[in-house]
């Protein structure tokens, strides 16, 4: 398992900053950094699943599967409570207000949430669920 | 540690520099020493040896040294900075009485404070005797002063070292039926009127209709997560239905399927790992009186759960007929 090196230099295991991370930042994966250049397309960026391994892998807060995880497009069944739950009250929110700033507030909420709790077996699980991977 | 012990032994413990977050008769805990404690009232609990009644001990459970604990009390306004103190590696346990100002504000306020679900916070709700011809108020204790209090929150934050970790989990027993889908136009713990197949109408009216059993919660679906809402009273003359949670707007509720056997339920539908690791893998823990009492817990035992019987419970906001627990593990090391 490895996990996503913030800027600071901490895993996001409970002490990193969320959704801190800045372009052209060096990223742990697997055993080696690499460098994240600015301006490119984030999906460019794609999560690998190496064999024998798992790596939690959060896609930037720009990348566009993120809607469908805050609006609920697809369907998922969670097992962390606090997504369950965060889930549950940004959906209602972008019914009630769906506007781009009130979008992009809904996936940083819940993308600090997932890197805050990455250390999780049951984090792990549902980021799988929403990414793929599983 | 969760233990049902005498109140000079937690007397003793509070002496020697342990945070504690207790459960008891008032009058039990209103002889405690002051200390980094807080407390709620009730006399039943589940312990190892089964569920039980008792007005002269004490249920403890230990958060760690009185340093690494910090106790605010809340009263209904102030609640919704609770989140924002809950330390950045930690967790926060807010114990509120029935039916108190802090518990209606919390209970509808919750999933729309600053920084709600961000951190662990769980709690419960205090009762008192249902035997007691006195009705006695229920109550909390902010340990720090000896204060009791019957319209505020007391909140312990805790901060965890760097090498531990904790989750908060429920045990639902309750399952959807296959039965109508409602939804409810007004957030509250009362309703007048319920949606059902589009269509709002008197929600008593649909209750003597479909002679629902109103002793069973309505489910409510949180993205693959079912909290309930206890059914309290059906007042036909007023044409309202009191609940014990509030419902929300937005949400879909299911009535509950009937459960058998109430030990066997939780154990079944209580993650393996959790109930491998015991009791001694659980920071925290408390069971709904309603599940106490109809699944007619005392003499038995719910496996490695353990804690105070309660009149609400807190798993981020409030639940209903649920177990809460906060399980702790060791995180893995950091990467060099």
């Amino acid at each position: 398992m490895s996990i996503r090196i913030g800027p600071e230099g901490r895993a996001a295991g409970g002490q990193a900053q969320p959704g801190s991370e800045a372009p052209g930042e060096m990223v742990r994966g697997e055993g080696r950094l690499v460098r994240r250049d600015p301006g490119k397309e984030d999906r460019a960026s794609e999560p690998c699943w190496p064999p024998g391994g798992a790596t939690l892998y959060l896609p930037a807060p720009t990348d566009s599967r993120w809607l469908a995880v805050v609006t609920r497009r697809e369907s998922r069944d969670y097992e962390f409570l606090a997504l369950n739950l965060l889930l549950t009250g940004v959906g209602l929110s972008l019914i009630r207000d769906p506007s781009t700033s009130n979008l992009e507030q809904a996936v940083q909420r819940v993308r600090a949430l997932l890197a805050r709790n990455g250390h999780s077996p049951t984090v792990q699980r549902d980021v799988a669920r929403m990414f793929g991977g599983e | 540690m969760h233990e049902l012990l005498s109140v000079e032994e937690v007397a003793r413990r509070i002496a020697a520099g342990k945070a504690l977050v207790l459960a008891g008769d008032e009058e039990a805990l209103a002889q405690l020493p002051r200390g980094t404690w807080i407390g709620g009232t009730t006399p039943y609990f589940m312990t190892e040896r089964g569920g039980l009644h008792s007005r002269d001990l004490v249920f403890a459970t230990e958060a760690g040294a009185a340093d690494q604990a910090r106790i605010v009390v809340h009263d209904g306004a102030s609640l919704s900075q609770l989140y924002t103190e809950i330390p950045d590696h930690g967790y926060g346990v807010v114990l509120m009485p029935l039916f108190s100002e802090a518990e209606l504000a919390f209970a509808v306020g919750a999933p729309s404070f600053d920084g709600f679900a961000s951190r662990p916070l769980v709690g419960w709700v205090a009762g008192t005797d249902l035997t007691d011809p006195r009705h006695p108020e229920p109550k909390v204790f902010d340990g720090t002063t000896g204060r009791a209090l019957t319209q505020e929150a007391v909140a312990m934050h805790v901060t965890l070292p760097a090498s531990a970790g904790v989750e908060i989990g429920i045990v639902n027993i309750f399952t959807p039926s296959d039965g109508d889908v409602l939804s409810f136009p007004e957030a509250g713990f009362s309703a007048r009127e319920v949606v059902v197949g589009g269509k709002r109408r008197s929600f008593v009216d649909y209750l003597a209709e479909t002679g629902l059993d109103v002793r069973r919660p309505l489910v409510g679906e949180y993205c693959g997560a079912g909290l309930n809402v206890g059914i309290r009273e059906v007042d036909a003359a007023g044409g309202v239905v009191q609940l014990w949670a509030p419902v929300f707007p937005g949400i879909s509720y299911r009535h509950a399927a009937p459960v058998g056997d109430y030990v066997s339920a939780f154990l079944a539908r209580a993650p393996r790992q959790v109930l491998a690791a015991g009791s001694a893998g659980l920071a925290f823990c408390c069971n709904c009186y309603s599940n106490y009492s109809h699944g007619e817990l005392e003499g038995k035992r719910t496996g490695p759960f353990v804690g105070p019987i309660v009149f609400g419970e807190i798993a981020y906001q409030l639940c209903n007929e649920t177990l809460v627990y906060l399980s702790r593990s060791e995180l893995p090391p950091q990467a060099p």
